[in-house]
């Protein structure tokens, strides 16, 4: 029994007109995605459709509630409030929430999971330490460890680089290659259009009410990019990306 | 002397006995729900809360008289009203959601004053207003008793959802939990502790020892249990000492009681864990660990605790 994901004319949005219509992609299992777009294309809005807290304005999403397959969401640092007064295993505790529900009770087991997670991502020294303590490196890190903990077969994640210095950025790639190598199904948000060449396989392109989807470094393509709404925000950087600041402008 | 002082009043006199009594208990409800209450963002909804049961007690005790059940139906009734609707106007039309707790709150305040000196000028206002912690009668105290068991058992049961409501609601709702229900429980609490206090604090300051104590425990807490705990032992020691000195200074006892636990949030801010004072001098302090750099700073305003 196949355990992809197909978007069947999935149109997502918060209200009508939709922010992006007519999808229709099949999301293999185990696939490596880097989900980019321009500000305001829409990639959050579908990722929270796809994880269920938005209904698609139409069409159709097969293989996620259907199979009960739940995945591990790692929402954008500022979407977190850091100030509030919890310690760092606790907060990576929280991942075993599937398993808890309100009122089950924290084994030493699960403790001991926790401290495991902990330890992969490198913090184990910090568990006492509340998140407010921590810097924003740090902090993705313990988030990283919570989604380990959640032991998802589909982790999606917004914008997990955000804020996060070149070393770390690194390391939290080494543990999405893992999730890949598990067979896990893995969605990253992303901005940087570089790391999206370098790491990821696969790319769904959102913007200009639609999306593209396939092997990164052919839904890269200049054609796509300018449909898709990245000109003139961030040509620099696409001239860097594609090496022909000249022919680029003239586009 | 320290025992003529702090104990023998309360063995000597039974109506300070039983002031004594409800205000612990009180505390024991009202501080664990202030916490929430201040890390939610919602202290000044829950001080517009306590203002919007006011016109509910009002009619209740137009229709009941003074039986503590349907004063408490009636404010709760209209203060959970009063939450409901100001959250619906905030999401359904332009006003944002303090502006029209603000205004929907001086409404049920002026209404319910309107109606009670319309139809009963002999009615104490001021006991109504500030309460009368000195006279809590039996029902009074039960009623206490009941809400403070229900909110720790409540609390217990949605503790770690709220936590992670809010912390990361997003990622609370990704793992199917309810955030809607979870705050719904939660602002039942919030309006049940409010009208249990309105006998002993009145109307106005009720929400005090749900808020002073809470927002004091801020300045010492650094992990959740631990400003629990802290926010607990502050509206205790609060109703103590207040209900002391009313006693010996002779003193309003509801408003000595907030202004002590006001009192202790002034030296908390100056002088807790995370006061300013403290902080000040632990930065002078070149021994003192260096913190985490601080990286993204931009992307995490409120990093420091």
């Amino acid at each position: 029994m196949s355990t992809d994901i197909h978007l069947e004319h999935l149109a997502v949005g918060y209200r009508p007109p939709a922010t992006l219509r007519a999808i229709d992609v099949r999301l293999a299992t185990g696939s490596l995605v880097a989900i980019l777009g321009p500000n305001g294309s829409g990639k959050s809005t579908l990722v929270k459709t796809l994880l269920g807290l938005l209904p698609p304005l139409s069409g159709r999403i097969h293989g996620l509630a259907t199979r009960g397959i739940r995945a591990a969401y790692l929402a954008q640092q500022s979407d977190i409030d850091r100030s509030f007064p919890i310690t760092v295993l606790e907060t990576v505790v929280m991942g075993l929430w599937p398993r808890l529900g309100h009122v089950g009770r924290v084994t030493t087991e699960h403790l001991r999971q926790a401290r495991e997670a902990l330890g992969r991502v490198g913090m184990a020294h910090t568990e006492q330490r509340t998140i407010a303590e921590l810097s924003a490196g740090q902090f993705q890190r313990i988030l990283f460890a919570r989604t380990m903990l959640q032991d998802a077969a589909l982790i999606i994640m917004d914008e997990p680089f955000n804020a996060v210095d070149e070393s770390t950025v690194q390391d939290l790639m080494t543990y999405i290659h893992q999730w890949h190598q598990e067979g896990r199904t893995v969605l990253v948000v992303l901005h940087d259009l570089g790391l999206a060449l370098e790491a990821f396989p696969l790319t769904l392109l959102a913007g200009g009410g639609r999306v593209r989807y396939g092997a990164t470094a052919e839904v890269l393509c200049r054609r796509n990019m300018v449909d898709a709404g990245y000109w003139g925000s961030s040509s620099h950087a696409l001239e860097r990306l594609f090496n022909e600041p000249d022919t680029a402008r003239a586009v | 002397m320290l025992y003529e002082w702090f104990i023998q009043p309360v063995l000597e006199f039974s109506f300070l006995r039983r002031a004594v009594a409800g205000t612990f208990v009180l505390s024991l409800g009202a501080a664990p729900v202030g916490v929430f209450l201040i890390l939610r963002r919602l202290a000044l909804a829950g001080e517009a809360m306590s203002h919007a049961a006011v016109p509910g007690i009002a009619i209740a005790y137009l229709l009941a008289g003074l039986s503590v059940l349907s004063l408490t139906i009636g404010g709760l009734i209209t203060g959970l009203a009063v939450a409901l609707l100001s959250g619906l106007i905030a999401r359904s039309t332009v006003q944002y959601e303090d502006a029209s707790l603000a205004a929907i709150y001086l409404i049920a305040l002026a209404s319910g004053i309107f109606i009670l000196s319309l139809y009963g000028s002999h009615i104490d206002l001021s006991g109504f207003l500030f309460g009368s912690v000195l006279g809590l009668d039996d029902d009074t105290l039960i009623l206490i008793g009941i809400s403070t068991s229900t909110t720790l058992v409540a609390l217990a049961f949605i503790l770690r959802g709220l936590v992670m409501e809010c912390v990361d609601p997003q990622f609370f709702r990704s793992v199917g939990g309810s955030g809607a229900r979870v705050h719904f429980v939660f602002t039942v609490l919030v309006v049940l502790n409010l009208v249990a206090g309105f006998k002993a604090l009145g109307t106005l300051m009720s929400v005090g020892l749900i808020i002073l104590p809470a927002a004091s425990a801020r300045y010492w807490g650094r992990t959740i249990t631990g400003t629990l705990v802290w926010a607990t032992a502050i509206a205790v020691v609060s109703s103590y000492a207040g209900l002391l000195i009313s006693l010996h200074a002779s003193t309003p006892s509801g408003p000595s009681i907030i202004l002590f636990a006001g009192a202790v949030f002034i030296f908390s801010l100056l002088f807790g864990r995370f006061g300013v004072v403290t902080r000040h001098l632990a930065r002078a302090e070149p021994a003192f660990a260096p913190r985490a750099a601080s990286r993204g700073a931009l992307m995490a305003p409120k990093a420091e605790p």
